[in-house]
């Protein structure tokens, strides 16, 4: 019944309707007797931004209104962190990946994740560099300034690899100096070579992947590489220094056996991801 | 967000800089449902033509005059309007030599009531409009408001002054009086 009602006075609406004549007359009328105090106007940029700010104001705290900022912003941010993820050098967002390694890797407590990490993002270098090698469709100008790119972000990471491992080597000292002998020594020389023997691996797949780039490409980053291979072959030198230190020294008798395995695993882990890459 | 808001503030920012097409535009945009929400509350269409254009000519001023900060441009015409019927009524019963000022704001009320109970009558308004004739000019308010002019009850809480509450509890009260007015008109 009571809708009936409502359906009932909402027909009104079709009923009640004010004079045409009258509309036309009474709007010229009104015009007229404005005419004197008004004139012309636009909108302009003071006026729009007192708009939003109006808008703001009546709008932002209502409930629906901070939900959907939430979740824009949400999105937002979510969405600009994907697509820096997969941003390669050159493109705009790369600087927000390589900040984004830098707080994680500052951000990260243990020297042996921060090795790992330093690892990791070394073996995304050398993927992103895969990826601009592979790519078709961008300019020979702009291929080459992002190869350029990619091979200087990787000297950095392994020249940080390199400065770890000289790290661990004065840490090592320091532990004999003072004559501490045990598991967190041995654990530290493993954790060195694991790191070295990575890096190696990295360096010997970034030089196939330079040896496919033409020659002009090849021209440019030639000075980076062997800038690379040389903080390679520091970060070598010194695991391989810590590893016949106690190889003399007879410290990781039992442990020398598991610091091979653990130098020949990720290796081999290494080598098997490069693969991978090279396939995508 | 509704459009219509945004219309109307993009319309008011116009109006306060006395721009004449900004008038046309809110004249055009609101003269039916104005005119309607007079209609029910007088009792010749010759009194709400001429109230309809009074109000569109004091939201003129008003706007172009005043420095408060308007919030809802469909509110402040609505209460317009219905302060010039208000008046309306104020001035009939002055003509009618009331001099007494308590008496006065219930006279309005009252003078409305007696006049709009009258006029089917005197046009020969059957149906639901006559319903809404009988009706107490508080509930037949709100019905207007809400049913024929689609206000939202936050706007009509607005124009009559009213917590939101007391409006939902007004229009269904409103609602249980048209029914039984209805129901005594059928037998």
């Amino acid at each position: 019944m009571e809708n009936n009602i409502i359906k009932e006075i909402k027909e009104i609406k079709k009923e009640v309707s004010p004079r045409p004549e009258w509309v036309k007359q009474s709007r010229a009328l009104l015009l007229k007797e404005i005419a004197a105090d008004s004139r012309p106007a636009t909108l302009g940029i003071f006026d729009y931004s007192r708009f939003i700010s109006q808008l703001f104001r009546q709008y932002a705290f209502e409930p629906a209104v901070v939900m959907l900022l939430i979740f824009a912003t949400f999105l937002g941010s979510s969405l600009t962190l994907n697509a820096a993820f997969y941003s390669l050098p050159g493109a705009p967002l790369y600087r927000v990946k390589i900040a984004l390694e830098k707080t994680q890797l500052a951000l990260i407590p243990g020297e042996k994740e921060k090795i790992e990490l330093k690892i990791e993002f070394a073996q995304k270098r050398f993927e992103e560099l895969n990826k601009i090698a592979r790519q078709t469709d961008v300019a020979p100008e702009e291929k080459t300034q992002q190869i350029k790119e990619a091979v200087a972000e990787f000297k950095t990471n392994v020249a940080a690899i390199s400065t770890h491992l000289n790290k661990i080597k004065e840490t090592i000292k320091q532990l004999d100096e003072n004559k501490t002998v045990g598991q967190d020594k041995d654990q530290t020389v493993m954790m060195a070579i694991s790191a070295s023997a990575k890096t190696e691996e990295l360096i010997k797949s970034i030089d196939q992947t330079i040896e496919s780039l033409s020659e002009t490409e090849k021209a440019e980053v030639q000075e980076i590489v062997s800038n690379v291979i040389k903080s390679a072959q520091e970060a070598g030198q010194s695991a391989q220094e810590l590893k016949d230190q106690l190889s003399a020294e007879g410290e990781i008798k039992g442990a020398a056996t598991s610091t091979d395995q653990a130098v020949e695993t990720p290796v081999q882990s290494a080598g098997t991801t490069t693969d991978n890459t090279t396939q995508d | 967000m509704k459009t219509s808001n945004i219309t109307d503030k993009l319309l008011l920012l116009k109006l306060k800089k006395k721009d004449p097409d900004a008038f046309a535009q809110l004249y055009d945009l609101y003269l039916t449902p104005i005119y309607r929400f007079i209609y029910f509350k007088v009792s010749t269409r010759q009194d709400a033509e001429d109230l309809t254009s009074e109000a569109f000519l004091k939201i003129w001023q008003y706007i172009t005059e005043s420095e408060e900060e308007i919030e809802n441009l469909r509110a402040l015409l609505y209460r317009i309007a219905r302060n010039l019927v208000i008046d309306f009524y104020r001035q009939k019963a002055r003509a009618a030599f009331v001099r007494d000022e308590e008496v006065l704001e219930n006279i309005a009320d009252e003078k409305q009531q007696n006049l709009l109970s009258q006029i089917d009558v005197e046009i020969g308004l059957n149906g639901i409009q006559k319903v809404l004739r009988q009706m107490k000019d508080e509930y037949r308010e709100v019905i207007v408001l809400r049913f024929i002019d689609e206000l939202s009850i936050s706007e009509m809480a607005k124009i009559l002054n009213k917590s939101k509450g007391s409006i939902r509890v007004l229009l269904h009260r409103a609602l249980k009086v048209a029914k039984k007015i209805s129901n005594q008109n059928g037998k």
